[in-house]
């Protein structure tokens, strides 16, 4: 069966997603929670995605969608070339210049999350 | 593979030099350490550098200090003095050499007592990463601390993390803590049951270190003992050494604090409060009663060191 990449882009995406839920849950009860909860159609409204986001970081958010589109003009122009290939015909500065690059994306969107939560008594 | 190596480490170098030359806010160092023993970073930040209030008197240290040490029932028994606690939950000498540095940028105290317990913690502490400079977080004294590597990682992950904070407009907002005190009262008992067993244990000897494992062990908390000591003798601060102990630990003589005789003079609380089963909230904190006691006997104390100086 042959779908429309217009089609199997957001479905293999969907899937993708989907099929980490698995690996994220602490239990079978919190997996069924989970499903539960991204199958529930009402948790789907403006209102509570703004929320999310919000809570999130609009200005992360943001970003985060720069970047993805970013990503994905990249990978269109790239799309039957090899970035093995690609990046080896380039000269050893523009090739440092592009780990650079991807390396500062990453320092930029990654989650370095390190801050200490530490209780000593519960009052 | 030794070329890879080398590149990848070379490659990293103006990275970590990138991130270790930014700078950051220093309150945002500190309010980041919020979720950590009950957001005490924010306030200690405040109550150097915001606070105008002189601290004449310091106490630093560990848990064992903060619920110890009742420094406005101390402050009012000293007329004319201002004490503070600056304890800090978890040991670690860097960091107490840590907080005396960034006191000194603002306080002209006259007293530091120091706490000391059974032994020295054998490794920095967890939070020094968080508050050093980057270039004693990258570059520390290496011997022995087994933390070396993590603490480099969390120092720069922590400041990626405050950069991104920056960037993004994300930081935290925390209002300004204007107290002049940093005690912090435990109510209730601790289980005698629980009690027993630690004086039980406190007192076997099978976990009796030989010199050289101690000297081994506890090299690197004597380097930063050897720090504070020598900082202070240059600002002519008087140093005095609190024994803080467990429940049941008997050593009760100066001769049992021999390693620490050339940092200051140690004050042992008398046995009467340290024994006193009453006076515990655990086996390693002082509750509210003990705290009392012990602060009323240090108020004594100390004005006999302030009268004789």
């Amino acid at each position: 069966m042959k779908l429309n990449k217009w089609l199997a882009w957001p479905l293999v995406m969907g899937l993708v997603v989907l099929f980490w839920i698995p690996f994220r849950a602490e239990s079978t009860s919190h997996l069924f929670e989970m499903t539960r909860s991204i199958t529930d159609l009402s948790s789907y409204s403006i209102g509570t995605i703004s929320t999310a986001i919000e809570s999130y970081s609009m200005n992360r958010f943001v970003a985060l969608i720069v970047v993805s589109i970013l990503f994905l003009a990249v990978e269109w122009n790239m799309n039957l070339v090899n970035f093995s290939n690609w990046i080896e015909q380039k000269s050893n500065p523009v090739r440092v210049m592009n780990y650079y690059a991807l390396l500062f994306s990453i320092l930029i969107l990654g989650n370095f999350t390190v801050k200490p939560s530490f209780i000593y008594f519960q009052f | 593979m030794r070329k890879l190596s080398l590149n990848l480490f070379y490659f990293l170098i103006p990275i970590i030099l990138i991130i270790g030359i930014v700078p950051v806010n220093r309150r945002a160092k500190y309010v980041g350490l919020n979720d950590d023993c009950s957001s005490r970073g924010t306030w200690m930040h405040d109550r150097v550098y915001t606070n105008n209030t002189p601290t004449d008197i310091v106490f630093i240290g560990s848990s064992k200090t903060i619920n110890g040490i009742n420094d406005e029932r101390i402050n009012s028994a000293l007329v004319n003095e201002t004490v503070t606690n600056f304890g800090y939950c978890r040991f670690g000498r860097n960091l107490h050499h840590l907080l005396l540095r960034e006191l000194l940028q603002q306080k002209q105290p006259k007293l530091l007592v120091l706490e000391i317990r059974e032994s020295e913690n054998r490794a920095g502490h967890p939070i020094f990463p968080f508050l050093s400079e980057s270039k004693e977080a990258i570059l520390p004294y290496p011997f022995f601390n087994k933390n070396v590597l993590k603490d480099i990682w969390r120092h720069l992950a922590y400041k990626v993390e405050l950069l991104q904070e920056a960037i993004y407009s994300d930081e935290t907002i925390e209002p300004i803590r204007s107290s002049n005190f940093g005690y912090l009262r435990v109510p209730g008992n601790a289980n005698l049951a629980d009690l027993n067993k630690n004086k039980l244990k406190m007192n076997s000897c099978k976990d009796k270190l030989t010199e050289f494992e101690e000297n081994f062990h506890h090299h690197f908390a004597h380097h930063y003992l050897k720090k504070i000591a020598a900082l202070c003798k240059k600002k002519k601060i008087e140093l005095l050494l609190l024994n803080l102990p467990s429940y049941g630990n008997n050593r009760t003589n100066n001769q049992d604090f021999i390693r620490y005789k050339d940092y200051g003079r140690i004050l042992l609380p008398p046995l009467e409060i340290l024994d006193n089963q009453t006076n515990w909230f655990d086996v390693n904190h002082l509750n509210e009663q003990g705290a009392k006691q012990l602060s009323d006997w240090l108020s004594i104390e100390l004005s006999a060191v302030i009268i004789n100086n």
